[in-house]
């Protein structure tokens, strides 16, 4: 019976008994409830209900356990470690198939252990590194292009050879230099233009090859959403890849410094470094051809992830920097060479070719400013996953395919590799790396 | 403790997996910079000569070089005494390498350089350094 202070203990057999405590306007009362299967309100017991945290009532952080991140020094946003090189003690695993040298820097530290310093040693790549880039002067009258849209641009030459142009479809860069006078352009910053079509006119010592459809790539960060050119007749431009490029394959001209493991195509990789220009004037020029590049083979074909740092791109204004910018570039199967770098994005509000270490020339920066630079391609389907340089993650590439080399009877295995050569120039640059980390991606 | 051969006989232009331990010298020249010596503490140097041909007593001289930090240049720095580095030079083949240690190696970089004199000269020369650092490999 109700308020009879009394507790009702359970009956053997009999009818179940569910006790309750609790204050009812200052008084200590108990209730119970007969039958356990009754509702919980059957005491006059309110509801107790299990409350959803969510991150803005309770200041949570949701935290993806399946990715840890990597251990530090690492910018990365995935990935399970494979390896690590950080070139600790006078050898390594890491091996040059190039020219010149890939040795353990001991004077260039980076988190406490030495690099590994990339250098040709002045090796020329003079020939084989333009692959691909075909240089015009621009012609035709001046014009606005914009994302979207489909003008005609005109380009010269009066080379001899017919222009090595891909009539299918392409990239023309517009590099503006130092001298307002060859700007291509009439704000001084540096373009990317998108073209669909193109047609070569003309002969020997007069081409003129006149691009259609031709619009704004809408690159990450362009320096704006139109462009007019300027300067007709006398400023250039690079039509389909850049020049420079580090061509299809590693251009072992120059240091080809790698790590291998094996493995059957079996899914998602990734190939992280950090990276420096070193020597004096290492990436002015855009004489230093630096690619990072992650490649297997199967005995009969290569499929190659690779990305460039097209350095030395003119913008203005620029607060004292005018070509201290990037374009960076991944490469894919193309015409009329076979591969086609394509480009991604600017990198143009961080230094890159400042602080250099090179006592023989007077620098003595051994800091220096480091870049952070992953690929992740997928080898099951041979496409690219995304490209990080630095704090910024790409995608733009996702699902495309990467350069692949038909036949190629290269050794079956997969290689994290770091590239640099110096095109068209014996003077001596060199670059270093650290930390390099080879991870399996989701 | 970490160590390795290094082909002192490597030229600049030879790619690291196609390079040839013995090399055909027939005219002078120089290897490309050694700069995995800079980051060891000591090397053993080892030189055979294989095969020798032409004639006017072909012979081969090896001078060893180390990089002055100020300016990136080299200078010659034999070891004292040396059955390898010296400027009489070698006019005959050797079964047994002849042998030369340098420790410590206090210099940032070395470099190898050969004079090959004789009429048509040739002299297959192997010369590897091994070598590598004392200590923890950190």
């Amino acid at each position: 019976m109700a308020g009879d202070n009394a507790v009702h203990v359970q009956d053997t057999g009999s009818a179940l008994v569910d006790t309750s405590d609790l204050v009812v306007a200052g008084q200590d009362v108990q209730r119970q409830r007969v039958v356990i299967a009754d509702p919980a309100t059957a005491a006059g017991l309110a509801p107790v209900t299990a409350k959803v945290l969510t991150d803005a009532t309770a200041g949570l952080v949701v935290r993806h356990l399946a990715e840890p991140a990597l251990p530090p020094p690492d910018r990365s946003h995935s990935g399970r470690v494979l390896f690590v090189e950080d070139f600790r003690g006078g050898a390594t695993g890491v091996y040059n198939d190039g020219c010149g040298s890939a040795h353990v820097d001991p004077e260039v530290m980076f988190n406490g252990l030495p690099s590994l310093r990339l250098d040709p040693q002045g090796n020329s790549s003079t020939s084989s590194a333009t692959g691909g880039n075909q240089q015009l002067t621009l012609g035709g009258s001046a014009a606005t292009y914009t994302v979207g849209g489909s003008g005609t641009l005109v380009g010269t030459t009066t080379q001899a050879g017919s222009p090595a142009v891909d009539t299918g479809g392409g990239y023309i860069v517009l590099n503006t230099p130092s001298s307002s006078a060859s700007w291509p352009t009439t704000d001084g910053n540096s373009y990317v233009l998108t073209y669909a079509s193109a047609v070569i006119s003309g002969g020997s010592g007069a081409w003129t090859v006149t691009f259609s459809g031709v619009g704004l790539a809408g690159l990450p960060g362009a320096p704006g959403t139109s462009v007019t050119t300027a300067n007709q007749g006398t400023a250039v431009m690079a039509a389909c890849n850049p020049n420079p490029n580090g061509t299809g394959s590693p251009l072992t001209s120059g240091v080809v410094a790698k790590r291998r493991i094996c493995d059957q195509f079996s899914g998602r990789f990734g190939h992280a470094v950090w990276l420096r220009p070193t020597s004096k004037s290492a990436a002015t020029s855009f004489t230093s051809v630096v690619c990072v590049s992650l490649y297997n083979r199967n005995g009969t074909a290569a499929v190659l992830g690779r990305m460039m740092i097209q350095t030395a791109v003119g913008m203005n204004p620029s607060p004292g920097w005018n070509n201290d910018n990037q374009l960076l570039w991944y490469v894919t199967p193309g015409t009329p060479v076979g591969f086609k770098w394509v480009p991604f994005a600017f990198l143009t509000r961080a230094a890159f070719n400042q602080h250099s270490y090179d006592p023989a020339a007077g620098s003595w920066d051994a800091a220096g400013g480091w870049h952070y630079a992953k690929i992740v391609c997928d080898f099951a389907t041979g496409q690219y996953v995304s490209i990080q340089f630095n704090e910024q993650v790409y995608t733009s590439m996702a699902g495309v395919p990467m350069y692949s080399i038909t036949p190629d009877s290269g050794a079956k295995m997969m290689h994290f590799s770091v590239e640099l050569a110096m095109a068209q120039s014996a003077t001596r640059r060199y670059w270093n790396t650290a930390r390099w980390v080879g991870t399996v991606e989701p | 403790m970490a160590r390795r051969p290094v082909n002192c006989l490597q030229l600049v232009s030879v790619t690291g997996l196609s390079q040839v331990t013995a090399n055909p010298l027939t005219a002078s020249g120089q290897s490309r910079e050694l700069k995995e010596l800079g980051n060891w503490d000591f090397a053993r140097f080892y030189l055979i000569v294989s095969a020798i041909s032409g004639s006017g007593t072909p012979k081969v001289v090896f001078t060893l070089s180390e990089e002055s930090p100020a300016d990136g240049t080299y200078f010659a720095a034999n070891p004292a005494s040396d059955p390898i580095f010296n400027a009489t030079g070698l006019t005959a083949t050797n079964a047994v390498p002849l042998v030369s240690t340098v420790d410590p190696l206090y210099g940032r970089s070395y470099q190898v350089s050969w004079v090959v004199t004789g009429t048509t000269p040739s002299l297959t020369c192997s010369l590897l350094a091994y070598g590598g650092r004392r200590g923890a490999d950190v």
